[in-house]
């Protein structure tokens, strides 16, 4: 909680903003899609970290709603125009909202390792509706031909075809989010959220409903998690039932936790870590052949000694880091 | 107008853990629930309070049969409780805990201002705070509070709500002699313009208190009244003097 506004934190978040945002300005095309699914998985963490490191609600399936956002994008770009940006984005959260709301009724009814067995359940049977039918083409997956725009009296504000503007416009949207959330986190709703993530039962004590409380927060974060999704399928303008799959929900996990849980800027730690180490693990010219052929292990291996070594993730390594050398007292609660 | 208990019974597997309990509270008094460890107090109140469902009875407060009533609906009938086992909120600080007392009565529907913002919450929590000698704590981390301070925000948090009905359990275990004294002033004070249910241990505590006493032991009711019947019902003394040295201290005539 008090991580949030760390100002070793903010620093640091606010440097690696910067950083995103200065990528259109002296990288190439390979760079600007790195640092633009940086920010996709950054959003799609904060969805994560919004319940795991607030809510206590360990999901193992929110890839789920992260793909059906994905989708959106596909279902609602016509085929041979450019769709709007608007309507695709707002039906990505809505599919995203709405899904995790029919969902949530059974889902945050249960908890701890019910909830992971759960969550994950629902995520692979949305995953087998895309892979195991012939919707959107089925397991082979579909191309978006032309991604949307943004266009006003005729005027085209912000077309996606332009990697550019794909960017900054994530970019954005993570900016929006991060305020939004710690908003949201400070008003009674965010206080009452991490109330029922300590004690639930002193929580119904005191008068308060945690079961509609965590079914919003679920239905919010699901909502998120497909706009994220709906952002991230407009970089390749491609949607495939890997979007849905566990592997990303838990690759979403390991962001939360890499970053820091409970911080909302260890969302942007953890995506922004975990994307760059896989791309410098597998690039041959940086590591030798031998480690890109096989990354995963010195990834796994680093991922260990982060979790170990920094207690609280990079956040909460840097809140203590600010706290020695700023005196400011951080510190880890 | 008064909370009335009727054939209130918890079974638990084998376990009868209250059974056939059933006394009526005035309003306006402070009515003690004392007996040995295990003899049932806490599971009674948690039925009053709506956090466990009775086996059988129904327990009616100002002529209304809540025995259906969920915890958070009861609170909305003015009824609050604490727990004889602290359960505070320890990421929170100690002023914020004592608000969530008074934020719920949003039920926590509210996104935009931050929580304390609420007009005049603050004063309200520092005052409930203040009541029970924390005032100066407010800003610290509940987590890092001492025993007895803990005890003392876990019954600020229910003074914030000023519920008609409080449920006390064992409101001074575990606090020191001057924490206890201050304890036991805000816990007189209460009455006769709330209704205090209140287990205790502390003898002393409870003579000077409680208007009407019932002993529990087992499970049963062993006996109910003014402290005075009470400290000469035959069975209460069986109960308590088969135990050894008198729980009654001193007193004993
Ligand atoms: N949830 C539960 N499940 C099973 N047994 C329980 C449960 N809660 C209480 N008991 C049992 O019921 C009996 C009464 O317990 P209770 O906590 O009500 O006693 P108490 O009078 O409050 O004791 P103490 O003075 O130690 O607080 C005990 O034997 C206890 O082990
Ligand atoms: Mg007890």
């Amino acid at each position: 909680m008090r991580l949030i506004s760390h100002p070793a934190v903010l620093l640091t978040l606010t440097a690696v903003l910067l950083a995103c945002a200065s990528v259109p300005f002296w990288g190439g095309t390979y760079e600007l899609k790195v640092a633009t699914r940086i920010l996709c998985f950054a959003l799609f963490v904060l969805s994560i970290d919004l319940l795991i490191g607030f809510g206590g609600m360990v999901t193992f399936g929110q890839a789920a709603f992260f793909g059906l956002g994905a989708y959106a994008l596909f279902f609602l770009s016509p085929e041979y125009e450019a769709g709007s940006i608007l309507v695709a984005g707002l039906g990505a959260m809505a599919l995203g909202a709405l899904a995790a709301l029919l969902t949530g009724l059974v889902v945050v009814r249960t908890k701890g390792v019910y909830f992971i067995m759960v969550t994950l359940a629902f995520a692979q049977m949305g995953f087998a509706l895309f892979h195991d039918t012939d919707i959107a083409n089925g397991s082979d997956g579909a191309f978006v031909f032309v991604k949307p725009a943004l266009t006003v009296a005729g005027v085209t504000l912000i077309d996606f075809e332009s990697r550019t503007d794909l960017h900054f416009t994530v970019l954005a949207v993570v900016v929006i989010a991060l305020a939004k959330l710690v908003v949201l986190i400070r008003s009674p709703f965010g206080e009452a959220l991490q109330g029922v993530k300590t004690d639930d039962r002193r929580m119904r004590a005191l008068g308060y409903n945690p079961y509609l409380i965590r079914l919003a927060a679920f239905t919010m974060a699901g909502a998120l998690a497909g706009l994220a999704g709906f952002l991230f399928a407009s970089i390749d303008g491609y949607v495939s039932p890997e979007l849905l799959g566990w592997q990303l929900s838990g690759q979403g996990i390991v962001m939360a936790v890499l970053g820091g849980l409970g911080s909302l800027g260890g969302a942007v730690f953890g995506a922004a870590s975990l994307v760059l180490l896989e791309e410098v693990l597998k690039d041959q010219s940086l590591v030798g052949g031998f480690i890109a052929e096989h990354w995963h292990i010195p990834l796994g291996l680093i991922i260990v000694g982060i979790v170990l070594a920094f207690r609280g993730g990079i956040a909460g390594a840097l809140s203590r880091l600010g706290g020695t050398l700023g005196g400011m007292g951080g510190g880890r609660p | 107008m008064s909370l009335r208990i009727s054939g209130l019974t918890k079974r638990f597997g084998g376990l009868t853990a209250v059974s056939d309990v059933s006394v009526t509270v005035e309003e306006g008094t402070i009515h003690a629930v004392i007996g040995p460890n295990g003899a049932g107090k806490t599971t009674l109140l948690n039925m009053l309070a709506g956090d466990l469902v009775p086996s059988a009875g129904s327990v009616a407060w100002r002529d209304e049969d809540i025995t259906k009533l969920s915890a958070s609906a009861r609170v909305g009938r003015g009824i609050g409780r604490t727990y004889q086992r602290t359960a505070l909120f320890t990421d929170k600080t100690v002023i914020m805990n004592v608000a969530m007392g008074e934020l719920a009565e949003t039920g926590g529907w509210r996104f935009l201002r931050p929580a304390l913002d609420r007009p005049g919450l603050r004063g309200k929590a520092l005052a409930a705070l203040d009541r029970v000698g924390l005032a100066g704590m407010a800003e610290a981390r509940a987590g890092v509070l001492s025993h007895g301070a803990r005890r003392r925000v876990e019954l600020a948090m229910v003074l914030i709500a000023d519920p008609a009905l409080l449920l006390l359990d064992e409101p001074l275990a575990g606090l020191g002699p001057d924490e206890s004294r201050q304890v036991i002033e805000v816990i007189r004070a209460l009455a006769p313009a709330h209704t205090v249910v209140l287990i205790e241990h502390d003898m002393d505590a409870i003579f000077s208190l409680s208007h009407a006493l019932t002993v529990m032991d087992d499970g049963r009711m062993i006996a109910t009244g003014t402290p005075k019947d009470v400290r000469e019902d035959p069975a209460v003394r069986a109960a308590y003097l088969g135990e050894g040295p008198s729980v009654w201290g001193e007193e004993v005539p």
